[in-house]
């Protein structure tokens, strides 16, 4: 007996060694598996802080290229309004048609804008922290988007600040069509670059080329009919040939995402996109 | 308390500099974990229980700013635990 102790005294601190492994190997596999508190993570209120102070100067360092991209579209934009303007006047003397239009189209969705404040693009599971959360009327599976097409959905929140899965992520899966033919398919990455992710299970008879937009299906409540995803790539065999896979290159630049906007349908209830942040992998 | 004092002003700048800096940084692709410095540099003749739990909070730290739950705070416990007998393989007398 006495002999027990002194072996248990003497290699106590393997038992501490042994204690600690499996209290971070809990912790790696609790998040990787469900849902679980927002605490452990870069959501929590103090961590959350400090990434937004950071953000703060950060920031300022993309406020040049930004400034020109803001440009540019600005003008872009005054070109289109003058032509539509113009085709506008001329097709129609009253406007209420095309205004209804658009109200119709926005009718079913909130927007909330919100900052980018910790992003990454070289792991293999990908998390973009945002500075809103609960409170600014955040939940979990709703869609992320910015300026230039798809970005995530969200995943975890906390009262003021919320983490997305953004396409750069394992667990992300996104209902996508081809423009042009509708067939549709699920957007995968699977690592490596984060200009190009995947659409596995493209069938065998579907019509696209080359340089086709991929847009969302609209199949889900998470995002509407047409957000744009990216274009036709690379077209290969899937691994058991039986459909085509295809390699999309995204419009959004993850590497440089800062404002971002997280659009929610406005009826409660109904049928939600349920898994379609979860995990089927 | 002075030592405890550096100690805990070492911590939070090496987490500073990894999550905010080096978190971004890959070196043919591999990741920079430069915060095991801390573990590195602390006293020798430290008892490894002791270490094992400076070096856990700090991955966790890590970890926690990070998204990463539990990948640095075991690798972290991990080097830790293996210090002192490399250390002394290290510098044997030859």
């Amino acid at each position: 007996m006495k002999n027990l102790l002194n072996f248990f005294l003497k290699y106590n601190y393997w038992f501490l060694f042994v204690l600690l492994e499996i209290i971070s190997f809990a912790l790696l596999f609790h998040f990787n598996s469900y849902q679980g508190s927002a605490f452990f993570t870069s959501a929590n209120f103090v961590s959350g802080a400090m990434y937004d102070a950071a953000n703060n100067v950060t920031g300022y360092f993309h406020l040049k290229t930004i400034n020109d991209e803001l440009v540019q579209k600005n003008v872009e934009l005054e070109l289109q309004l003058e032509s539509i303007r113009k085709a506008l006047i001329e097709a129609t003397e009253d406007s209420s048609g095309v205004e209804q239009l658009k109200q119709e189209a926005l009718a079913g969705y909130d927007i909330f804008k919100a900052s980018v404040i910790n992003n990454s693009v070289t792991h293999a599971d990908n998390y973009i922290t945002l500075d809103k959360g609960e409170v600014d009327g955040i939940r979990s599976e709703m869609g992320v988007v910015n300026g230039s097409g798809v970005v995530g959905i969200v995943y975890l929140t906390s009262p003021h600040y919320s983490i997305v899965i953004p396409v750069l992520n394992s667990k992300s899966s996104i209902s996508c069509k081809i423009k042009r033919s509708d067939y549709f398919g699920f957007l995968k990455w699977d690592g490596g670059s984060s200009e190009f992710a995947f659409i596995k299970d493209m069938p065998r008879h579907s019509l696209f080329s080359l340089g086709d937009t991929i847009v969302t299906s609209g199949h889900s409540a998470v995002f509407p009919s047409g957000i744009p995803v990216g274009t036709v790539d690379d077209i290969a065999d899937s691994h058991d040939g039986l459909s085509y896979l295809l390699r999309v290159k995204l419009f959004t630049d993850f590497a440089r995402l800062n404002d971002v906007r997280v659009i929610a349908q406005k009826r409660a209830g109904g049928t939600i996109g349920v898994g379609k942040a979860g995990k089927n992998d | 308390m002075l030592t405890y004092l550096q100690r805990i002003e070492w911590f939070i700048g090496l987490v500073l500099l990894q999550v905010l800096v080096l978190n971004h940084m890959h070196i043919n692709g591999y990741a920079t974990p430069f915060f095991i410095y801390f573990i590195l540099k602390y006293n020798s003749g430290v008892s490894r229980n002791v270490l094992m739990i400076w070096a856990f909070l700090l991955g966790l730290t890590v970890d926690i700013l990070g998204n990463t739950p539990g990948m640095n705070a075991a690798a972290a416990t991990v080097l830790a635990f293996m210090r002192e007998p490399v250390f002394t393989i290290s510098h044997a007398p030859r």
